[in-house]
């Protein structure tokens, strides 16, 4: 198996190579989620330049500034999920206490309310301060003796946690399916496997052999795709609870090296592999939250992860990283195992039909 | 029998065998161009959901907050985080300094310190939508906040019993300002557009429609037309008998597969007269394409890049495979593809909307489905000439 060229590349450097690029790519800790929003600027003042300002400063907000129809295009193209128009003259009505309002139209799917309200906040304080500056009482109120309350922000280091790149190892490990199926469907097509059948050794013995082998490659795999994941992300993905992770991952090798022979199964030759090996990776891997975030599924989906090996091994390793006991990912454990028993022996089921196929 | 007449019977013999040939392999096919694409769809539907729905969920933030200031306005902020604006985040009042500082130690956890002098805002985490809109309103608040001081402040001072009625203008002023709500909420208009999931389902299929064809390479590989071309055939009877053979091919797949999608999984009824329209022209060009690939290529693999190549260039340029309309007005060469004018046509169908303006998309896949017919047959005579 070492002299397998072909193997050792497919284990060890295409997941290598991909796990360092998302690594590095996402070992900024601090992106977050933004708003897009179209501003028609019918005022054209200087407290309505000022507001966009303040607007574009926020980086929950994507602005932009449009006319009145290119933004009813982008609305209606489902680009532009907001629209906040200036009236002409809005700035100076409301300075004069002339009843005036800015207009907001936004899809259901963002929160309407609590961005109108941030802007309602930030139009009175914008007005107040001009009152304020332009008044003959300015002076006296800068001289006033009030000391005035400061908005601290407590300074806190916050790491990448990896998420994204911890998801790619265990989808990668997850392909790992291919590789005992296709040495084991080898092994057929040559007739070894029956010839071994042969001999006085049992099917599990046959095949558990083979998996040992494998799970220590698959192992070694673990141990490079963490060790240099956690370098190119510049920060530990494996933290807390070292045994935990590690035991988790033992089992999850052996749940992937189970679905191994499950998948030698159906199979008659190498070429059907891979669509069997998708038809199993793929749907649970969206449905674990592993491929794509929970927050882009269906609640349905997220309320079915459980039944996505992937789920328990994240959960687990979640949890370990959260440095808590070993005792909190049993169930995980036992669930990995459980699955790995009740897969192998559907793999291994009926041997003889297997072999001489 | 006339030769006009045995060109026919030829003709319909070659797409009769092409037919028969298919069926034997019909599950696979079923497989390969229906299904896999159905759920590569659903998949990208799943993934770009939020792209092309515009969502923003809040997520739930719990935040704890101890306060040691007098002053009721921060009572008030408090009492904010229960309105409709807020409500993502759950509140969570601690009575001790020690306990606010044993619950926030935690990795992740956001919590705030009121204090008469200053509102310390802790985020033991990744920033996030939710704490970012939250520090906002807290900033700006703080700015309320001092202003209001200031003004209060100036009036004690200047007036013992002071009347807002009869005192500063100014003051007046930011009070009406602070009762008065500047922003209206405008109800928005109506928009008419495919879910992510159906924009994907009809965006993919037309894409890996390209791949429904006869063996009539693998034949063309095997030397079997040579043998076909002994028996009196022409070339074009056989070219055409298998353009042909392509198109009831994917006109029955595309068919079957749109009257599922539209009337069973989007359950949405469409015009059938429309639809049969619509498959016509989509069979025309998926039959056009093939006839070109085995006019030009000698052999099954060949055949196989270049449909791939064309794919890769439907998947992106084309925009099959993400929301490509969501990053901007489409390019030229997207408008020039002709699965997303398939598309385009397709979802004014499912969207039952007028085809006005629209019979240049027809065109666009008319005309280039047209040149890759005769181009096929072009090099097809030139390349099998006896």
């Amino acid at each position: 198996m070492i002299k397998d060229y072909k193997l050792l590349i497919g284990v060890f450097s295409a997941p290598v190579l991909v796990v360092l690029v998302i690594a590095t790519l996402t070992n900024q800790s601090d992106s977050i989620q933004t708003i897009k929003m179209g501003i028609v600027n019918h005022d054209g003042g200087e407290l309505s330049h000022q507001m966009i300002e303040l607007l574009q400063q926020d980086p929950t907000l994507s602005i932009n500034v449009y006319d009145r129809e290119q933004a009813h295009s982008e609305y209606m193209k489902k680009r532009l999920p907001i629209i906040l128009t200036i009236p002409e003259g809005f700035f100076e009505g409301a300075l004069a206490g002339e009843a005036i309002v800015m207009n907001v139209i936004h899809v259901e799917s963002v929160p309407g309310d609590t961005l109108i309200r941030q802007m309602e906040q930030m139009v009175k304080n914008l007005l107040q301060e001009y009152l304020v500056e332009r008044s003959t009482e300015k002076a006296d109120l800068i001289h006033t003796e009030v000391k005035p309350i400061r908005f601290v922000e407590m300074p806190f280091v916050n790491q990448p946690n990896g998420f994204m790149t911890i998801s790619f190892i265990i989808t990668f490990m997850m392909f790992s399916i291919i590789f005992l199926s296709q040495e084991l469907i080898d092994l057929r097509n040559k007739h070894l496997l029956f010839r071994m059948f042969a001999s006085p050794n049992k099917p599990s013995q046959l095949t558990g052999s083979l998996m040992a082998t494998l799970f220590v490659f698959f192992a070694l795999q673990a141990v490079i795709l963490f060790w240099l994941g956690s370098i190119a992300l510049k920060a530990p993905l494996l933290t807390g609870n070292l045994t935990g992770s590690v035991l988790l991952l033992a089992c999850f090798i052996l749940l992937n090296l189970s679905l191994g022979v499950l998948v030698m199964r159906f199979c008659k030759n190498n070429s059907m592999i891979g669509i069997w090996a998708n038809i199993i990776i793929l749907p649970t891997g969206i449905i674990s939250g592993i491929l794509v975030p929970k927050e882009f599924l269906p609640d349905f989906l997220n309320q079915i992860a459980f039944l996505a090996p992937q789920y328990w091994v994240m959960d687990g390793l979640q949890k370990m990283n959260a440095s808590q006991p070993v005792g909190n990912i049993l169930l995980n454990m036992g669930i990995l195992l459980l699955l790995a028993s009740c897969v192998f022996s559907a793999g291994i089921f009926r041997f003889d039909k297997i072999v001489n196929r | 029998m006339s030769v006009r007449n045995k060109k026919i019977d030829s003709f319909f013999t070659i797409v009769k065998k092409d037919l028969k040939v298919f069926s034997s392999d019909l599950l696979v096919f079923f497989l390969l161009t229906l299904v896999f694409p159905l759920c590569l769809g659903f998949f990208y539907g799943l993934m770009y959901q939020n792209i092309l729905d515009q969502e923003v969920n809040m997520s739930p933030l719990t935040i704890y907050h101890y306060s040691a200031a007098s002053d009721p306005a921060f009572q008030a902020i408090s009492h904010t985080f229960d309105t409709e604006a807020f409500s993502f985040v759950q509140a969570i009042e601690v009575e001790s300094h020690e306990e606010f500082q044993q619950l926030t130690a935690k990795e992740g956890v956001v919590g705030i310190i009121f204090n008469d002098s200053t509102i310390t805002w802790v985020n033991k985490g990744n920033q996030s939508l939710e704490k970012r809109t939250v520090q906002n309103y807290l900033q700006n608040t703080v700015r309320e906040i001092n202003l209001t001081n200031q003004k209060q402040n100036l009036a004690n001072e200047r007036f013992e019993n002071f009347n807002p009625s009869q005192g500063s203008s100014v003051y007046q002023d930011i009070m009406r300002i602070q009762q008065t709500s500047f922003i209206q909420k405008t109800p928005a208009p109506v928009i008419h557009s495919l879910s992510s999931m159906a924009f994907f389902i009809l965006s993919t299929f037309v894409a890996f429609s390209l791949f429904i064809t006869t063996n009539s390479l693998q034949e063309r590989e095997k030397r079997l037309f040579l043998r076909t071309f002994a028996t009196g055939v022409s070339r074009i009877t056989l070219y055409m008998a298998n353009a042909f053979s392509n198109f009831m091919i994917s006109f029955l797949l595309c068919l079957v597969y749109f009257l599922v999608v539209f009337f069973i999984l989007l359950n949405n009824p469409v015009s059938l007269v429309q639809l049969l329209l619509m498959v016509s022209l989509h069979a025309f060009f998926i039959s056009s394409f093939r006839a070109m690939i085995t006019g030009c290529c000698r052999t099954d693999k060949g055949g196989t890049t270049l449909s791939i190549f064309f794919l890769m260039f439907m998947l992106f340029a084309g925009g099959a495979s993400f929301p490509i309309e969501s990053f901007g007005e489409v390019s030229v060469l997207t408008n020039l593809a002709p699965n997303y004018n398939l598309f385009k046509l397709y979802e004014n169908l499912a969207l039952n909307q007028a085809y006005t303006g629209l019979q240049w998309r027809i065109a666009v896949v008319m005309i280039p489905s047209m040149i890759m017919l005769l181009t096929g047959l072009a090099v097809f005579l030139k390349r099998e000439e006896i």
